[in-house]
């Protein structure tokens, strides 16, 4: 899969959920599951996720 | 000689066939119920039902050693038994439990999920495009052939998008096809992958070093035992990975949530290759 699931997490910064291509499941069913209840989230492209990680904590969600 | 006996079509019987065939027939019905062939090979043409059977006496079982078999303990059930004694089963729920020597066959104990991924986000090399084959070349890329992935390239003239891996070549290096012919080379990333698992539906990266596990089919308690291990960055081998389970909180029936560090412990560092596994 190259689509990522980013929500904003308890920390104050973004979460990215990577989907385990095995799985079997969608991308769709793997955010029902996985985003945490009551959070907003998105289905981004993998492009859309930065790829220099070096201030990785201070990423932030937008809606 | 050929005989048959009984050859009505709408009776049952035994009839043998030519002498070159030297098949033996048993018919119900007029039509072919059991075949042996020359070779004594035997077909059914139909499903072979068998007594339930228990693991004393198993319903199938062998000359000389009939307490050692296969039988049916219950609806939707198969078991297993040695020397008279239930070795294994399949339960109802498709689960397979069995005497592993730690445990029953009601207790056994198992892995019920694994991954490994990247916790990087990416992996950096090179790549070269010719035609439209591109090998790239990335340390220790972890992939396989008809693996997904998204390749950014950083320079040259190639153009990021995603391709399902052609070939690989070793280790180190890896082929995909673009939907462009050109000719051109230079540095490139990959994205975060998760190279291979099982009963897992995705990895949450939560920040630097901090990731989550999120299991496709729940534990029955968060009281399983979890296994990790990786490779640092810098280390540049499977040595001192520095990573720990996370405190009892953030495991749960769904989610394993695990923390890497630095080889010195004392800030968290993403690693290159992270495996998780969790017994129960």
């Amino acid at each position: 899969m190259n689509q990522r699931i980013i929500y904003p997490n308890d920390e104050g910064g973004v979460s990215i959920i990577v989907p385990a291509p095995e799985c079997g499941l969608t991308i769709e069913q793997i955010a029902a599951k996985d985003v945490p209840a009551g959070k907003p989230y998105q289905i981004v492209d993998v492009s859309e996720i930065p790829t220099d990680r070096t201030f990785r904590n201070a990423w932030t969600y937008e809606e | 000689m050929a005989s048959i006996i009984n050859t009505s079509t709408t009776l049952g019987g035994i009839a043998t066939e030519g002498d070159s065939s030297n098949e033996l027939k048993i018919q119900t019905d007029g039509t072919d119920a059991i075949s042996i062939d020359g070779s004594q090979v035997v077909t059914f043409a139909a499903p072979i039902v068998f007594p339930a059977g228990t693991a004393s006496t198993p319903a199938i079982t062998t000359t000389g050693d009939t307490n050692t078999g296969i039988f049916f303990p219950g609806a939707d059930r198969i078991g297993f038994a040695e020397g008279g004694a239930q070795c294994g089963e399949f339960d109802a729920s498709g689960n397979f439990q069995f005497n592993s020597g730690y445990g029953s066959v009601a207790t056994a104990y198992g892995c019920r999920a694994w991954v490994n991924f990247n916790g990087a986000g990416t992996l950096t090399g090179t790549y070269s495009q010719s035609g439209t084959t591109i090998t790239v070349t990335i340390t220790s890329h972890g992939l396989s052939q008809g693996k997904s992935v998204y390749i950014t390239f950083q320079s040259g003239t190639a153009s990021a998008e995603a391709f399902t891996v052609t070939s690989v070549t070793n280790a180190n290096v890896f082929v995909v096809t673009s939907a462009t012919s050109r000719t051109t080379s230079g540095n490139c990333t990959l994205a975060t992958v998760i190279r291979a698992s099982g009963n897992v539906s995705s990895i949450t990266d939560n920040g630097t070093g901090d990731y989550t596990v999120n299991f496709t089919t729940a534990m029955p308690d968060a009281n399983y035992a979890i296994v990790t291990t990786g490779q640092r960055n810098s280390a540049g081998g499977i040595t001192d990975t520095g990573i720990y389970g996370g405190a009892a909180s953030t495991l749960t029936t769904s989610t394993a949530r695990i923390s890497t560090l630095n080889g010195a412990a004392t800030a968290t560092e993403d690693l290159p290759v992270v495996c998780v596994a969790i017994f129960r």
